[in-house]
């Protein structure tokens, strides 16, 4: 299992005005699967996935990813750990203005210490579609191109486990398609785990794996009738 | 290593000489001896870090599986092993592959091997008296058994990789695909006088494997015309978009229902709606395998007015 969840609880607020926007949600996703989750907003998805990638504490509950509990992590080991081990993708793109979208890309990896590979990035940029915009600004691109320039991002230091939170919020039917088919790809041929957040269920449908919420629960879960 | 210390030392011994020299009293000589020490650390410093960053980068192209045979360096046993490493797991990855083949053509052909009992089964059904219920159930239960072998046969074959292995996409003309899927269906769209209208731009291309691919097709609108009433329409559109092919199939069938429309991929699964027609499941299955495994994607929408299954064939030769 690269990411396990056990009973994990997430309460919002004190006495009476608590929320229980996460409640004993166990889950488990293997490698290489790539998961939606979808639910109405204020379902627990997203707070399900900030808990999955670090971002937030559980209140109760802990999560494991590829065998490490994340929150018993100390809080710089914890940074680090996400910085190598999980991709984001967010709704909003997130790249950096004054930086090209090849800075953008290897700028993560600096962090890391690690030469970013050229051949790779360059494989990469081109199976995304966007080989040609290497030097581009991201005020120079499209919607849907930023968001395959913050995949590329993702992917480039090679994470054992890739979150996206509503990547095709933002993008028009068409472009939604085309960046959930590119995931799609990357999933397959790296065998890359990705659990991506959605409330579209046409997309949810192209996706290997599919889990529903309402009130912080899982309520059904296609992995759980068929072998992705 | 030992080197750079006696270098330090060296110096430092030579720092301090040189203050004794120019007649320097000994604090500020001391001084000059302390500022040696120190640019002499920071060569030292400097110098390791560069080493540990080499290894490091070394280390990490033999683990990326770059080896150099020709080279002798103290990394050479650590690359030795990585290497038997490797080959051990490419062994066991091909034995592990080679099983996998050898199961499923078994399967394949004992699935086979049942065709001749059963038709002899049928036949002698036949041969019974046809008014009792007791042939009816035989019957049944026999077309049930044959329809399940034939399944067992084609899933055999996907289960095992045998599919991805089979699969030689290349950038083609996509109206010789659609052209080749249809083709099957005709018979069947004539009878229940279906007529097929196919949209697809001139020239359009996309990378896909003919034959698998359109069997997939064929699943899809097998389906169509299966559950379209008599005298309907059925159109498919093809289009480009960016990195991607879209074909649309669209019918005037009964629909699926929304919470039926995930589930349709699902081996095995058929829609409650569909109980009285043949089938067992497993052609939409395939047609999802297939699609998947060329880096493809399918999906289906329905409203009032039948569902539209939509397909996605990468435009160009797809290599990560």
């Amino acid at each position: 299992m690269i990411i396990e969840t056990h009973d994990l609880t997430r309460v919002y607020g004190e006495g009476d005005n608590k929320i229980r926007a996460l409640d004993m949600v166990n889950l488990s996703v293997e490698r290489g699967e790539f998961l939606s989750v979808v639910g109405t907003s204020g379902s627990g998805k997203s707070t399900l996935l900030h808990l999955l990638g670090g971002l937030d504490r559980p209140t109760d509950g802990r999560v494991f990813i590829d065998g490490t509990d994340l929150y018993s992590l100390k809080p710089d080991a914890l940074t680090v750990f996400r910085r190598r081990f999980i991709g984001f993708v967010f709704q909003s793109y997130n790249l950096i203005p004054g930086l090209n979208v090849w800075e953008n890309i290897t700028l993560p990896l600096g962090l890391d210490g690690i030469r970013a590979d050229k051949d790779e990035i360059e494989n990469l940029l081109a199976s995304l579609g966007i080989a040609d915009k290497r030097f581009a600004m991201p005020s120079e691109l499209s919607g849907g191109q930023q968001q395959r320039v913050a995949i590329a991002r993702a992917l480039a230091a090679k994470p054992h486990i890739v979150l996206a939170d509503e990547p095709t919020g933002n993008l028009d039917s068409r472009t939604s398609l085309e960046v959930l088919l590119l995931l799609g790809q990357l999933n397959r041929e790296l065998s890359q785990t990705i659990v991506m957040i959605t409330h579209n269920e046409e997309l949810a449908q192209m996706t290997t794996r599919r889990v529903h919420m309402e009130d912080g629960r899982i309520v059904s879960d296609s992995g759980k009738a068929v072998e992705a | 290593m030992i080197g750079i210390y006696m270098a330090v030392i060296l110096l430092a011994a030579a720092g301090l000489g040189l203050g004794c020299e120019y007649g320097l009293d000994a604090r500020a000589a001391l001084s000059v001896l302390a500022l040696t020490a120190c640019a002499a650390l920071l060569a030292l410093w400097l110098y390791e870090r560069r080493r540990r960053r080499k290894l490091n980068e070394r280390i990490c192209a033999i683990l990326n599986g770059k080896f150099s045979p020709t080279v002798e360096n103290e990394l050479s046993a650590v690359e030795r092993l990585a290497m038997l490493k490797m080959q051990s797991l490419d062994a066991t990855g091909e034995k592990l592959r080679r099983g996998y083949k050898n199961l499923s053509s078994l399967i394949s052909d004992i699935a086979h091997q049942t065709k001749t009992p059963l038709s002899t089964i049928l036949l002698c059904t036949d041969a019974l008296d046809a008014d009792s219920a007791l042939t009816g159930s035989l019957r049944t239960q026999t077309e049930k058994l044959r329809f399940l072998m034939e399944a067992l046969t084609k899933l055999s074959k996907c289960e095992c990789g045998l599919i991805a292995g089979n699969l030689s996409p290349k950038v083609q003309e996509v109206s010789a695909l659609i052209g080749s899927a249809v083709g099957e269906v005709l018979t069947a769209a004539d009878t229940k006088k279906i007529t097929i209208r196919t949209t697809i731009p001139d020239g359009l291309r996309a990378c896909f494997d003919l034959r698998w691919t359109a069997e997939a097709l064929f699943n899809i609108l097998d389906n169509a015309v299966k559950y379209s009433p008599e005298g309907s329409d059925i159109s498919i559109t093809a289009a480009a978009y960016d990195l991607f092919v879209r074909i649309d199939i669209a019918d005037k069938g009964m629909g699926i229902p929304e919470d039926e429309l995930c589930r349709v991929w699902e081996r095995f699964h058929r829609a409650p709606t569909a109980e009285g027609s043949p089938g067992v499941g497993i052609g939409l299955y395939l047609t999802r395998e297939i699609l998947t495994a060329e880096g493809g994607r399918v999906k289906a929408a329905s409203d009032g007015n039948g569902s539209v299954f939509t397909v996605f064939l990468p435009a160009n030769v797809t290599e990560l």
